[in-house]
């Protein structure tokens, strides 16, 4: 056992705090090119 | 106990207190009807917005339960629940067209219109006013105790205490519950907060606290922690899918100003959360090198343990008055809904009133306000008695709310004949959970399996005929 595994839990955890920002961007807050 | 600290505690309670009574009586209107009981009549900016959405969000369960989890469990807390809770809210930015497309009050009037069955809205109401009376009844307990120790008083007359807030701030409808929420949610980030960086100076960074572990007790840096893997899943999915259907949650989207406003409160919610899981986490795990419970503890009386054994008395009177806010914001929003289950979609609100009658909408309102007394009542009395599977129940009533809305809203089979596979799916899961000793978590993917295969061949076997 290392650190390692702290580590990706955390990363794991930061990736599912940016997601909902990131789709809700992408797929219904950004307004369509023209 | 010191009288220093029953001073400090008495006054944070006492401050408290008047700060909630002053808000939640600014938001009783002269004029109101069920649109503005309910949903604040739809213009909920998105700061007070995502204020609920994050104050409704944290409940006595996520402070007391996973951190007193974490102290002594170590990571399997962390993927067991905050990776599922934060999983769930990936679903819910895609539920907003649908829940506001049909300009309805709630959960199960939207469940009725989307697929013309009335069936479906008493049944949905039913499951909703029993599973939210059950899932008070954990929040009652957990602020019992806490304030029983705030305040050095028996935990029946806590509980009392706290079920006359609790009372009061739902009394004003949806309007009042977000006003006091706002406070609710800065009450939990300043304690949670206070709290983490105390430890934090006192155990050590937490770099530091990760080698002490790694040095002391590896196993807790784990993502399993011992704990059977199968079993960590199946809570992850179960409080996912249950944060993804759970109408508290989809209610805020409904009430927001406009759609756009509701997808910025669900950018913006996991940042608020997530920081207040990261100061917990912290806490947890570097009370673990300064605290052992006693074996035996139930968690309400182990994380009042946890915070007056690792912090001195201002911080850890804050965050006792977090788990307490965490708990009132919970109960409050789902008290209204469990009323607005019974008066509004199951018609107890209005029957045996006259259709010309002019008070009528007062007279809805009266009983709603009615409801919301007696399942507190409910609740509190179902709270002093000694029911031991109480936290299972809860566990039981997450995962009914689920099977009531989790497919219907992201997962649609067909237009109709959704009515048969949900009451088969709840009943399924109810004699899994009541009549072999299958947990809720493992019921609830069976009863989804089934509910799933029955709508999809009954809609195709609908669609045949059409054709």
């Amino acid at each position: 056992m290392n650190l390692f595994s702290p580590l990706l839990i955390w990363a794991l955890f930061l990736l599912l705090l940016i997601l909902p920002g990131v789709m809700v961007y992408r797929c219904f807050l950004r307004k369509p090119r023209p | 106990m010191r009288l220093t600290l029953l001073l400090y505690q008495l006054s944070a309670f006492l401050l408290y207190a008047l700060f909630l009574i002053f808000l939640a009586a600014q938001a009783f209107p002269w004029t109101e009807d069920r649109y503005s009981f309910y949903l604040d009549r739809r213009k909920i900016g998105l700061w007070p917005s995502l204020a609920t959405f994050c104050a409704t969000w944290m409940s006595a369960a996520s402070i007391t339960g996973f951190t007193f989890w974490l102290s002594f469990g170590g990571y399997a807390a962390f993927t067991g629940s905050v990776y599922g809770w934060l999983l769930g809210l990936i679903f819910l930015p895609f539920a907003v067209r649908k829940l506001r497309s049909l300009r309805v009050l709630s959960l199960p009037e939207w469940l009725s219109q989307t697929y013309g069955d009335e069936r479906l809205r008493k049944v949905a109401a039913i499951t909703l006013v029993m599973a939210y009376t059950l899932y008070i009844v954990i929040q009652f307990r957990a602020f019992g105790t806490i304030v029983a120790h705030l305040l050095s008083i028996r935990i029946t007359l806590a509980s009392v205490v706290v079920y006359l807030f609790v009372l009061y701030t739902t009394f004003g409808g949806l309007p009042s519950v977000v006003r006091s929420d706002s406070l609710n949610l800065a009450i939990i980030l300043g304690g949670v907060t206070l709290g983490a960086f105390w430890v934090l100076g006192s155990a050590g960074s937490p770099l530091h606290i990760h080698r002490e572990l790694l040095r002391s007790s590896p196993e807790l840096l784990s993502p399993f922690s011992g704990e059977p893997p199968l079993y960590l899943f199946a809570m992850l999915f179960t409080w996912a899918f249950g944060v993804a259907s759970n109408p508290q949650y989809a209610i805020r989207i409904i009430s927001a100003k406009s759609s756009r406003t509701a997808w910025k409160m669900l950018a913006l919610a996991p940042f608020v959360v997530g920081w207040i899981y990261l100061c917990l986490t912290l806490f947890g795990l570097g009370s673990t090198l300064l605290f052992s419970a006693p074996p035996g503890v139930d968690t309400e009386t182990g994380y009042v343990m946890l915070c007056t054994s690792v912090l001195p008395p201002l911080p850890a009177m804050l965050m006792l008055v977090a788990a307490l806010a965490a708990a009132i914001s919970t109960a409050n929003s789902q008290l209204l809904l469990a009323a607005c289950a019974l008066c509004y979609d199951l018609g107890l609100g209005e029957r045996n009133i006259p259709r010309d009658e002019p008070f009528r909408e007062d007279r809805f309102l009266f009983r709603n306000r009615l409801m919301v007394a007696l399942i507190a009542t409910v609740a509190l009395a179902l709270s002093l008695l000694p029911l031991p599977g109480i936290l299972a129940l809860g566990r039981y009533s997450w995962a009914v709310v689920t099977l009531c809305f989790l497919l219907p809203l992201y997962f649609p089979c067909g237009r109709g004949e959704l009515f048969l596979p949900l009451l088969g799916a709840l009943g399924l899961h109810t004699f899994l959970v009541f009549f072999t000793a299958l947990s809720p978590e493992y019921a609830l993917f069976p009863a989804l399996a089934l509910e799933w295969i029955t709508w999809k061949i009954l809609a195709r076997r609908e669609a045949l005929h059409a054709a």
